[in-house]
């Protein structure tokens, strides 16, 4: 009986698990929570205190057992009858600075549970370890490499050595550190108030060493590939620059290629990138000016500029824009560009970005400001004008005429980019009149079959020719261009074959584009094609009226830029005394004034006649 | 909030400023105007306004080197603050007006020539738009933007007088003196009116170096602008002649319309559209900045901004008030007079005063 109604019992759990719904057992889904830091801040300080007091506890704890250790260590040697070794008398001065270090007030002041960036380095190499490991979560986070050892000096010190694992170069630090101070052979005393400055002079072959005495200084070098060397019974660290992390090495331009001038970018290495333009700079003045940016990324900016050409001002102004960012997180100079320019909301650029170390040398000797920064490949040269934008860095290598022949070329193809569309759908819809009769009737004929006003046809291009430019980007590799000329080129055919767009149009948004990429720089670039949308919409609404207020608006918008405090339009407007390189250029010799606007200290680049050869006669002529 | 700081500005900017001030309706009906009242004499009438501003322009600057300070001091300083207060509220309100019915007139002169088929609103609110855009943008925008269209508007114009040599006929100049002596005269001197926006360069004074400065300003302003207008007025009546000419409503466009080189330089007067409303414009805005810098000072207030949106939208309002261009003519008829109060009246009033009283509070700014 028992078993029959184990039996049914079976069946109807049976047919019950295969009826009714069960649910998975799976674990609940992950649900992101609100942050409860409002809640946090409204709780007292009580819990912090605790935990501050719990730390003090421990602190004074771990220097207790360690005293205790060291009695031991007094007491069992002078019961040997042996005399006190200077191993001792070290251990002792160790502990007497820690003691100064456990005082009370000391204690409460350095909160130990919340470790701040001046926490003072300890006397103990123990307690170092530890504020190492609350400061960069330890063991969780990898990467840091702390290696103790000892310096076999009369008596024997405790060392350690931290480094970030991949940002300092491993071979560097054994030859440059580990190696000396391992095979030491001194008999000086090591317990002396000068053995880190002997050990700085005498036994770390690097040029740049420096003693730190705070977790700010040790962090900062930590994170940016220095190696840190902690010393028991000091309360300094010395710090070791072993920068060397994996980099892109000395290459070609990208964006700004030439077939004249030099071939050299800029990489993501700061000291690299400072040093070439050193290299093309060679000036005593030069200055350098290092900031650290941002509280988490820590990245340095570099101000360079020559203190003998560049306005004060002007300089005070950029290390003033630049001292007051106040973010976490800052890592490319275009961001840095965005934190510190005129006009961030405006589509046109107030800094040069280049990628070439002549162009910056170049820029500098005008009296401009560079700003590096690490990891950035682009270095940003300010203030700039519209009309130095329009330069690119092969017009100085060319012949002049020639360079002034492109740059004029270069002004003409900035008008199309920006009035072209707009300028064709104004004539052609609304202006018929102001084009020869012949052109209009075959416009009018390309346009029989096109069921779209004009308006619709050059942005469906327009839109379309961006789509392809930006895809050209995106793919990777030599797809990229292939396929955006693959695609043109199929898109324009099938797009006029399926009457959606007339051929004239096609012929305009085709130039439009290519002249827009006739702009040296790449952010004015897209600006101007930015612009075009607009003012092709405001043609469809008046016709060349609608351009002509569209185009009035960006004059007076761009007339009230202004980049670093230099307004935007100079030398025009406001009208400045100039070189010959505004729109045409001059040769290298007439040259002679720098740019007005910059107000630069030394006005003159060179004399009224630079050329001084042509005042003197020739060697072997006759003077008479 | 940011109080209100005087721009520097250089010649260049001053004479631009001038220029924009006192030459926009050369692109108007004022030249089928002064044909009308002076027949073939009408180019020594434009001649004539032009001389009459410059002096009293010299004269105004005569006092500001004795006394120092800008136009509104001198006027503080000669019959008083309340004198004074009453003369500032004139001279905005009579730019205030001047600057809405020229945006009505370029609005009407749009609709004649570029878009016929357009709504006048829409086209009123746009420009107006515009204007609002430019003078909150500031005087030294207004300035820099027409340092940028000067050149323009005078290769243009040289463009269009030499390609339109074919057309010339001599003999359209004769009789000069045209209707006779007594209308040149009146017309000559009331012209004057036309001119008084460059009264701004001495209401601006703090803005500019020295006396010295805003001399040049004048000189090259007015000069340029009496220039251009000459040239116009000349080649307008070289082609049209009086008769047909007195038909024309918008000059400048006629003649451009009128080129014909060959078969693919034809009617070239589509692309000076674009040059003709960005001087406009800029005309307006400048008109309108100047009556808000005055009702600063009226109602004696620390920021300028906050009052341009106001008094742009009352531009607006005013301007679509005449029910038609015929009107329009004929408000502008009785500004002239106000403009001309404002260029002779009260300069010589200040002159006087300066001569019975202010000799005493002689402070020269050089």
């Amino acid at each position: 009986m028992i078993l029959d109604n184990k039996l049914i019992t079976k069946i109807i759990s049976f047919f019950k698990k295969l009826i009714l719904y069960q649910e998975p057992a799976l674990p609940d889904r992950f649900v992101l929570q609100e942050n409860d830091c409002d809640a946090k801040a409204l709780d007292s300080g009580f819990p912090q205190q605790i935990t501050q007091t719990l730390e003090e506890l421990n602190t004074l704890l771990r220097y207790a057992y360690r005293l205790e250790h060291h009695l031991e260590t007094v007491v069992a040697t002078l019961r040997q009858g042996k005399r006190v070794d200077p191993q001792i008398i070290q251990e002792y001065q160790s502990l007497q600075k820690q003691q100064r270090e456990n005082e009370p007030l000391q204690l409460g002041y350095y909160d130990n549970s919340h470790i701040s960036k001046d926490y003072p380095v300890s006397a103990s190499l123990k307690e170092n370890a530890i504020v190492l490991s609350k400061l960069y979560h330890l063991p969780q986070n990898t990467g840091i490499v702390m290696r103790p050892f000892t310096i076999p000096e009369t008596p024997s010190l405790k060392a350690m050595l931290v480094y970030m694992e991949g940002l300092s170069d491993k071979k560097y630090i054994t030859t440059v550190v580990l190696k000396p101070l391992m095979t030491i052979q001194s008999q000086k005393s090591t317990s002396s108030d000068d053995a880190i400055e002997r050990i700085m002079k005498e036994n770390i072959p690097n040029g740049k060493t420096k003693k730190t005495s705070n977790f700010r200084d040790i962090q900062q070098g930590i994170n940016s590939g220095s190696v840190i060397l902690f010393l028991e019974g000091f309360t300094e660290a010395i710090q070791v620059d072993t920068k060397g992390w994996e980099h892109r090495n000395v290459d070609r331009p990208v964006f700004e290629q030439t077939v004249r001038g030099p071939q050299v970018a800029f990489g993501e290495v700061l000291a690299v990138n400072t040093s070439l333009i050193r290299s093309l700079c060679r000036s005593s003045d030069l200055m350098s000016e290092e900031f650290l940016l941002g509280s988490r990324s820590q990245l340095t900016a570099v101000v360079m500029y020559i203190e003998s050409i560049a306005n004060p001002s002007l300089v005070a102004e950029v290390k003033r824009r630049i001292k007051s960012i106040q973010t976490d997180f800052l890592v490319d100079s275009d961001v840095l560009q965005q934190m510190i320019g005129d006009h961030p909301n405006s589509p046109f650029p107030t800094t040069a970005s280049t990628e070439r170390p002549d162009h910056v040398a170049s820029n500098l000797s005008e009296g401009r400001i560079a700003i590096l920064m690490d990891g950035s490949p682009f270095v940003l040269v300010a203030p700039i004008t519209f009309f130095s934008l329009m330069h690119s860095p092969e017009d100085y290598s060319m012949q002049t005429p020639y360079s002034s022949f492109i740059r004029v070329l270069r002004w003409i193809c900035i008008i199309i980019a920006l009035m072209l569309p707009a300028v064709f759908l104004s004539i052609s819809t609304f202006h018929q009149e102001a084009i020869p009769t012949d052109l209009a009737l075959a416009i009018s004929v390309a346009r029989d079959q096109v069921p779209f006003p004009t308006f619709i046809e050059i942005l469906l291009l327009d839109m379309a020719f961006e789509l392809l430019r930006e895809a050209g980007l995106r793919i990777p590799g030599i797809l990229g261009p292939t396929i955006g000329i693959v695609g043109g080129i199929i898109l324009g055919q099938a797009i006029v074959a399926a009457k959606i767009v007339s051929p004239i149009v096609i012929i305009v948004i085709a130039t439009t584009g290519l002249t827009s990429f006739v702009i040296p720089d790449y952010r004015l670039s897209a600006a101007i094609r930015l612009m075009r949308f607009l003012l092709t919409t405001l043609a469809a609404i008046l016709g060349l009226v609608g351009v002509s207020v569209g185009l009035l608006i960006l004059l007076l918008v761009l007339c009230n830029m202004k980049s670093y405090g230099i307004p935007y339009m100079a030398p025009l407007a406001p009208k400045t005394i100039t070189g010959l390189d505004v729109v045409i250029g001059g040769p290298a010799y007439r040259q002679e004034r720098r740019p007005d606007v910059l107000q630069a200290k030394d006005v003159t680049r060179q004399p009224h006649i630079s050329r001084g050869w042509i005042e003197e006669p020739p060697e072997g002529s006759d003077q008479s | 909030m940011k109080h209100y700081h005087p721009p520097n500005m250089g010649i260049m900017s001053g004479v631009s400023l001038v220029f924009i001030g006192t030459a926009p309706r050369v692109f108007l009906h004022q030249s089928t105007e002064q044909l009308s009242i002076n027949g073939e004499a009408a180019w020594l009438g434009v001649l004539m306004n032009s001389l009459c501003s410059l002096i009293m322009m010299l004269i105004v600057l005569f006092l500001i080197n004795k006394l120092g300070g800008d136009f509104l001091s001198v006027c503080n300083k000669l019959v008083g603050k309340r004198v004074s207060w009453i003369i500032q509220l004139f001279y905005s309100l009579i730019f205030l007006i001047s600057a809405a019915l020229l945006l009505r007139d370029y609005v009407e002169s749009t609709k004649l020539s570029a878009l016929h088929d357009a709504n006048y609103q829409l086209i009123t609110l746009v420009y107006g738009f515009t204007v609002m855009i430019a003078a909150y943008l500031r005087i030294e925008a207004i300035a820099r933007a027409g340092c940028f269209v000067l050149p323009f508007i005078l290769v243009g114009s040289i463009l269009v007088t030499i390609l339109l040599y074919p057309f010339y006929q001599i003999y359209q100049l004769l009789p000069l003196l045209g209707n006779g002596f007594k209308p040149l005269l009146i017309s000559g001197f009331r012209g004057a009116g036309y001119n008084l926006l460059a009264l701004l360069i001495v209401i601006l004074a703090p803005s500019y170096q020295n006396v010295r400065t805003m001399k040049v300003c004048f000189l090259w302003g007015l000069g340029g602008s009496a220039a251009l207008k000459l040239l116009y007025m000349l080649v307008f009546l070289l082609t049209f002649g009086v008769e047909v000419g007195m038909e024309k409503i918008l000059p400048f466009f006629e003649m451009a319309r009128l080129v014909f080189v060959n078969h693919y330089l034809q009617r070239i007067e589509a692309p000076f559209i674009i040059i003709w409303v960005m001087f406009g414009m800029l005309a307006i805005a400048l008109s309108l900045y100047i009556a808000v810098y005055l009702a600063r000072h009226i109602l004696n207030l620390t920021i300028l901004r906050p009052l341009i949106p106001l008094l742009s939208v009352l531009t607006i309002a005013i301007s679509m008030l005449p029910e038609n261009f015929d009107q329009v003519t004929k408000y502008e008829g009785l500004l002239l007079n106000a403009e001309a109060i404002g260029i002779y009246l009260i300069p010589l009033m200040l002159l006087v005063a300066y001569f019975i009283k202010g000799k005493d509070e002689k402070c020269s700014s050089e």
